[in-house]
């Protein structure tokens, strides 16, 4: 008697699927497309977050980049994604000198923090070669020091994919499976890292606000930091690592690199870009925030902690003619260079890490 | 109200103005006018990075602009208002002498045909501006840049003169840094040029060029600037000597403007 019944149901169920018109299993039509907008708090005394017009955030795209962005699918032998290089732990960065792709082999240049990355307009990577997110975020996918894939191979394997299809059609409105493209891969991963905010509640962002005090040793760095007074030593630091996010996104040579002339960078940064030999040795300056978290330090990682970094800069640097005039000898002690640590500690704000839309769907 | 609400409701009102000026250009006669802002070192077209002589040594100039605010033809005392603010960055066009030569285009708008016989702009940020933040514009608009703006004055830093200098004089390595930050309120100037004679005709382009002779920055008639005990300054309210250093050459700026015709 059971089993009639199901045989019934059954013939039923495949009768009124004959009845519609033959559907093309790639359709996607029947989903419902709906994308609600995703809101987002952002520090009061941040940027404004510029969204291109064409890729606005939505809950869905949020929801597709991080899977994207957190799924091995992403690397030709399934064992990497970007996570790999961009820690949630390490401020989306790694804790290598030299980033490693799934092949084992170092890259040239060292991991980026992606904390407030949406707020990066002056180009991407370390030498700005990229110009937004949307177009930064195709090239980690085909780099043989990288993920090592093909589009052609991402894309099959998510329109293979059970849930993938359904995910684009729900963020984008595509109607058909074919309509899964390298650039919508790459809007739906813009999405998700515009909203890597950090910051906004760590000790500095709080003493600002009044609501609390920075210890004798954190005004002192932050004296020197941003030159406040005639009396301490001026450190220069907020000349480029300046503004709410502690980086003015300039290119410029610090004075790591001892070079004899501007042909013999051995990494040419920004000069790679431009074509411009004045350029050569010039990288992008970055975030200062969370950055006693994420050691080792510079392009390519050469310093291991961050009073390497300090002596660095006390010492002016290497010269070469693009030297910038801001990186010179700053005669600062040994207290003075704790004290200037202790104030970039106060910039340390891992509350993002808490942040359930941020964190790893797989785990 | 906040700062972005206040801002969006400037741009407005500026967008409600500018068109009812246009309206009254439509019933005039109106003409395009372009003005160049050009930067020159002795004479010749300045290139950043390329080497001069200052006081018989070596320097080159890495960083060279300025905010320029405001800027109004006169006739009389009639005005026409030609742009409220704008960062003038040789840096990024005086990258060879060709490019150095044509300068940094300002305006190419209609105005009114007619004679005039000012023309006056300030160099920095005016107060009602530099009350505000670069967080409070868009990262296109000329006061949107967290580089031009310095937390510890409150202010948008008006000028910048970067560049590093062959102290020693052995013609090898510029081993010492020059920087000129100059900023806040008190720093503001205003360059006026009067006697001048600029007709604007009908359906043709009016060309203005307004020269910056960098030199005269560093020289007036007080002397030359040493560069190897001056030659920095942020403009740092609680230093007496930054000040006076900064004050001279935010007037020496002033000085160092002609408008050519
Ligand atoms: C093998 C390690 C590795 C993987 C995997 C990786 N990245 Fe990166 N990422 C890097 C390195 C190294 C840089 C700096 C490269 C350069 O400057 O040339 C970088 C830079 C970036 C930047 C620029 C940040 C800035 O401030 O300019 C973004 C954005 C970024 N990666 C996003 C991604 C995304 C999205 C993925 C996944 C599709 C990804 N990365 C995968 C190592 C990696
Ligand atoms: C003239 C501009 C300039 C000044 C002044 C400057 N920096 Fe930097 N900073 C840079 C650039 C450019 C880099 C990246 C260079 C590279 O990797 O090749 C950098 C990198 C760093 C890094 C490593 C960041 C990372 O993610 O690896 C730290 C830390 C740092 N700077 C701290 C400071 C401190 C502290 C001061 C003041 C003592 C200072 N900087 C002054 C331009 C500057």
């Amino acid at each position: 008697m059971k089993t009639r019944t199901i045989f019934f149901l059954l013939i039923l169920f495949f009768s009124a699927c004959k009845k519609d018109p033959p559907t093309d299993p790639n359709d996607l039509t029947n989903i419902e497309y709906n994308p609600s907008s995703y809101s987002l708090s952002i520090p009061e005394s941040f940027p404004i977050l510029e969204i291109p017009e064409d890729n606005p955030l939505t809950y869905q795209g949020v929801q597709l980049g991080r899977r994207l962005f957190y799924d091995p699918i992403m690397s030709a032998d399934s064992t990497m994604s970007c996570f790999s290089c961009h820690d949630i732990n390490y401020g989306f960065n790694e804790p290598l000198s030299l980033s490693k792709g799934i092949d084992g082999i170092e890259g040239p240049r060292s991991s980026m923090s992606l904390l407030n990355v949406g707020f990066f307009y002056n180009g991407l990577f370390w030498d700005g070669r990229s110009h937004s997110l949307e177009q930064q975020a195709l090239e980690p996918i085909t780099n043989p020091l990288e993920l090592h894939d093909t589009w052609e191979n991402v894309i099959v394997k998510l329109k293979r994919h059970e849930n993938y299809p359904t995910r684009f059609r729900e963020a984008f409105g595509i109607e058909h499976k074919n309509e899964i493209t390298k650039e919508l891969v790459a809007k739906a991963l813009a999405q998700f890292q515009r909203i890597i905010i950090a910051g906004g509640n760590s000790k500095y962002d709080r003493v600002l606000r009044g609501e609390e005090f920075f210890t004798d040793s954190e005004f002192n760095g932050y004296d020197m930091f941003f030159d406040l007074s005639p009396d301490m030593p001026d450190a220069e630091c907020a000349h480029c690592h300046g503004g709410p996010l502690f980086t003015t996104n300039e290119y410029v040579n610090n004075g790591i690199s001892n070079v004899n002339s501007l042909e013999d960078f051995i990494d040419k940064g920004r000069g790679e870009v431009t074509g411009v030999l004045f350029d050569n040795g010039k990288f992008k300056i970055p975030t200062l925030r969370n950055i006693t978290l994420t050691p080792p330090y510079m392009h390519d990682g050469r310093f291991a902690t961050i009073e390497e970094v300090i002596h660095h800069y006390n010492s002016g640097g290497h010269y070469a003619d693009n030297l910038d005039p801001l990186i010179l000898p700053l005669n600062l002690s040994e207290q003075n260079i704790q004290d200037i640590i202790a104030f970039l500690r106060t910039l340390e704000d891992t509350e993002y890490t808490t942040n359930p839309d941020l964190q790893n769907p797989f785990e | 109200m906040s700062n972005k609400l206040k801002f969006f409701f400037f741009s407005f009102a500026l967008f409600f103005s500018m068109s009812s000026c246009d309206e009254d250009f439509v019933k005039g006669d109106s003409s395009q006018i372009e003005i160049y802002f050009k930067a020159t070192y002795n004479g010749a077209p300045l290139v950043m990075n390329d080497r001069y002589f200052y006081d018989g040594k070596e320097l080159i100039f890495t960083k060279l602009q300025f905010y320029m605010s405001n800027l109004i033809l006169k006739n009389g005392d009639k005005e026409v208002d030609l742009d409220e603010i704008e960062l003038i960055d040789f840096t990024s066009t005086n990258t060879s002498p060709a490019n150095a030569s044509i300068g940094f285009r300002v305006v190419s708008g209609a105005i009114p045909v007619g004679s005039y016989d000012g023309l006056s702009f300030g160099i920095g940020v005016p107060s009602d501006y530099n009350s505000e933040k670069p967080t409070e514009f868009s990262s296109t608009h000329p006061l949107g840049q967290s580089s031009e703006y310095w937390d510890a004055w409150n202010s948008y830093i008006f000028s910048k003169i970067e560049g590093k200098y062959d102290e020693d004089g052995d013609g090898q390595d510029l081993e010492t840094s020059i920087f000129y930050h100059i900023g806040m309120n008190e720093m503001f100037r205003t360059k006026t040029e009067i006697d001048l004679n600029i007709d604007v005709i009908k359906e043709e382009v009016t060309v203005i060029h307004v020269e910056l002779e960098v030199v005269d920055i560093f020289n007036d008639n007080s002397g030359m600037i040493d560069l190897s005990t001056n030659g920095t300054t942020h403009t740092n309210p609680n230093s007496a000597e930054e000040m006076a250093l900064s004050n001279k050459v935010a007037d020496n700026w002033v000085n160092a403007f002609d408008v050519l015709q």
